[in-house]
């Protein structure tokens, strides 16, 4: 026997024997606690009410909105094309091509910040891209688009802009922001309608 | 780290440039190991030259333990690593045919391509008549297509269809590999020598 | 022919050993440079979203005004805003460990002392969530949010010496929605484009079109 293939042979053996006692690794797709914490630093997953309102207006077909909310809630007042995947069913399999869309932009929102936050921490230990939560929720959404609020007389020229962007804004949602599908809005002619009294359903 | 195209570490546009590569590596390779000669990967099957064995063995346990020890250092995910899907009907027919093939024409697709390369006629015959099979079987694919599918298992892993952990099976699969260069060795000098 | 001759095989194979012992260097090299990661998930994704669907690990303004007056040594403030708001103020015995330090060697046993839980809070309530699911995810348990976060507190309990709301929750609907959404309508529809200071003339002119709009 060659002396060369003898050590080749000797060397895979021990290498072999090396594998058979290597701890099993399961990696999975996850980023790293340190990069999760570096992300909670920056608020940059945040987006605000008026651009969730810019959004849906230009009808912006990249944007997709999720509602963490009880489905009875959801039923009752949602915003326009937003899916409602519940607070208990955020990991459910069924929902993840809504929320992991490539080139999507996915913005969470609740009532409040807090479940949206929760929802935002769980996908982004999952890697998914592109997530961002609607700041305020729709506490902050009543109070700045639904209901503006004016600036005082003394206010900068800023402030009155924004404020006629909300108040225009408000008209918009104010009509029908119940249930409306994405593409159903996306057309030229005006896509809000009045459905004072079927509130709670959306089709026609 | 890795699997670097599906992490979006490199760009999916590298994946032919990377083919390339990987592609010129390989007949380089098969070259190196002889195997532009019909004699001798056809010597597997009569008992006179078992090199095509010993490569394509060693091949696949080198890879294996890189993998398997890459995995562990964290260099690649082999979770993520593509896994064919086996669909047992066919894997056994093909083998079949790729066998017959192999035994009549003296090579298999990637080195009747280094025969060809280095100007064997019956290399370019074999490549050639690899794309008449390859017609053949799309004009006639609908014939094929249920027998194709057929005895579907899914990505199956070897040692998780046996129950046992990776690195066991891969010391199992060294050592079995380690014998079978034996006895091969054994045979190959007992054969009579083939000039070639 | 000849190109395969034995003695041309003895050459490749001569080589061999050099590229067992390359192969060999790499996976020496591999195990000498691969190190424990400093932070490791304790819980998994799904045990994490079970922890948060649970809502247990929190601690409400009244417990914590009372665990503030009585210097409660089982409970400890963790202030997670940066210092400078630190320094303007905080809770009464609080620490300061801004967040982009949670993670860090300096803090490490304050996480790991199991016998103190630590109150954490930031601005708000959903600024703390954060943190506390990364350190529950890193397997420290021992953490509380404060619900309501500091401003509810220094508005209504620190500036007034006693509780003096209990509206603290976060998630709780504050409207109507659907309600004010019929309110503010008033009848009124713009189209997509008319989102400038003409929109109220432009949107009465097509109300009565507008029905049909987003029905057909």
């Amino acid at each position: 026997m060659n002396k060369k293939y003898l050590f080749l042979s000797g060397l895979l053996i021990v290498l072999g024997i090396i594998m058979a006692f290597l701890p099993a690794k399961k990696y999975g797709v996850q980023i790293s606690p340190e990069n999760l914490l570096l992300e909670l630093t920056d608020d940059t997953r945040f987006v605000s009410t008026d651009e969730v309102a810019l959004y849906l207006i230009e009808a912006d077909p990249q944007v997709q909105l999720i509602d963490v909310r009880t489905p009875e809630e959801f039923e009752l007042f949602s915003l326009p094309g937003a899916v409602n995947v519940p607070m208990d069913s955020l990991l459910n399999p069924n929902f993840e091509p809504y929320v992991d869309q490539v080139g999507m932009k996915t913005v969470l929102y609740s009532n409040g910040s807090v479940y949206a936050s929760q929802a935002w921490m769980l996908y982004r230990r999952k890697a998914y891209s592109n997530i961002y939560i609607m700041k305020g929720g729709l506490n902050e959404w009543v109070e700045t688009i639904l209901k503006p609020i004016a600036p005082a007389a003394t206010s900068p020229k800023e402030a009155f802009d924004l404020y006629d962007t909300r108040v225009a804004a408000s008209q918009f949602f104010g009509g029908g922001s119940v249930v409306v599908a994405p593409n159903s809005s996306s057309g030229s002619k005006p896509a809000v309608q009045r459905k004072k009294k079927k509130a709670a359903k959306g089709g026609c | 780290m890795g699997p670097l195209i599906t992490q979006g570490i490199i760009a999916e546009n590298w994946n032919f440039i990377l083919a390339f590569v990987i592609g010129i590596g390989f007949g380089f390779v098969l070259e190196q190991a002889g195997f532009s000669s019909s004699r001798k990967l056809a010597g597997v099957f009569y008992g006179y030259d078992f090199v095509v064995l010993r490569v394509f063995f060693t091949a696949a346990i080198t890879a294996m333990t890189g993998m398997i020890f890459f995995h562990y250092f964290g260099w690649i995910d082999l979770d993520l690593v593509y896994v064919n899907p086996t669909f047992l009907t066919s894997a056994i027919l093909g083998g079949v045919i790729m066998g017959m093939g192999f035994i009549v024409g003296g090579f298999c697709p990637g080195t009747s391509m280094c025969g060809a390369a280095i100007g064997k006629i019956d290399a370019m015959v074999f490549f050639a008549s690899l794309f008449v099979g390859i017609f053949i079987f799309g004009e006639t694919y609908s014939m094929w297509e249920e027998l194709m599918y057929a005895g579907s298992l899914g990505p199956r892993k070897v040692f998780d269809t046996l129950n046992m952990s990776q690195g066991l099976f891969a010391l199992l699969l060294i050592v079995v590999a380690l014998v079978a260069f034996y006895i091969t060795a054994r045979i190959e000098k007992a054969a009579t020598k083939v000039e070639y | 022919m000849g190109h395969n001759h034995p003695k041309d095989h003895q050459k490749i194979a001569y080589k061999l050993p050099l590229i067992g012992v390359a192969f060999l260097f790499v996976i020496i090299v591999g195990f000498v440079t691969t190190k424990e990661p400093e932070h490791k998930y304790a819980l998994s994704v799904a045990d994490m979203h079970k922890a948060v669907i649970n809502h247990k690990e929190t601690l409400t303004p009244e417990e914590a005004v009372k665990i503030m007056y009585s210097n409660n040594p089982a409970y400890r403030f963790v202030d997670l805003r940066n210092p400078q708001d630190f320094i303007n103020g905080h809770i009464d015995g609080a620490v300061n460990i801004p967040l982009q330090n949670i993670l860090s060697e300096e803090y490490q046993s304050l996480w790991e002392d199991t016998a103190i839980t630590n109150i954490l809070y930031a601005n708000s309530h959903d600024k703390a969530c954060g943190p506390w699911m990364l350190m529950k995810q890193l397997g420290h348990n021992n953490n509380r949010i404060l619900l309501g976060g500091y401003n509810f507190f220094k508005n209504n309990v620190m500036d007034n010496f006693t509780l003096r709301s209990n509206n603290y929750q976060d998630e709780v609907a504050k409207y109507d929605y659907a309600k004010i959404v019929q309110e503010t309508s008033g009848g009124q529809n713009v189209s997509s484009q008319a989102t400038s200071k003409k929109a109220p003339p432009v949107a009465r002119k097509k109300k009565k079109g507008a029905a049909q709009g987003g029905c057909s």
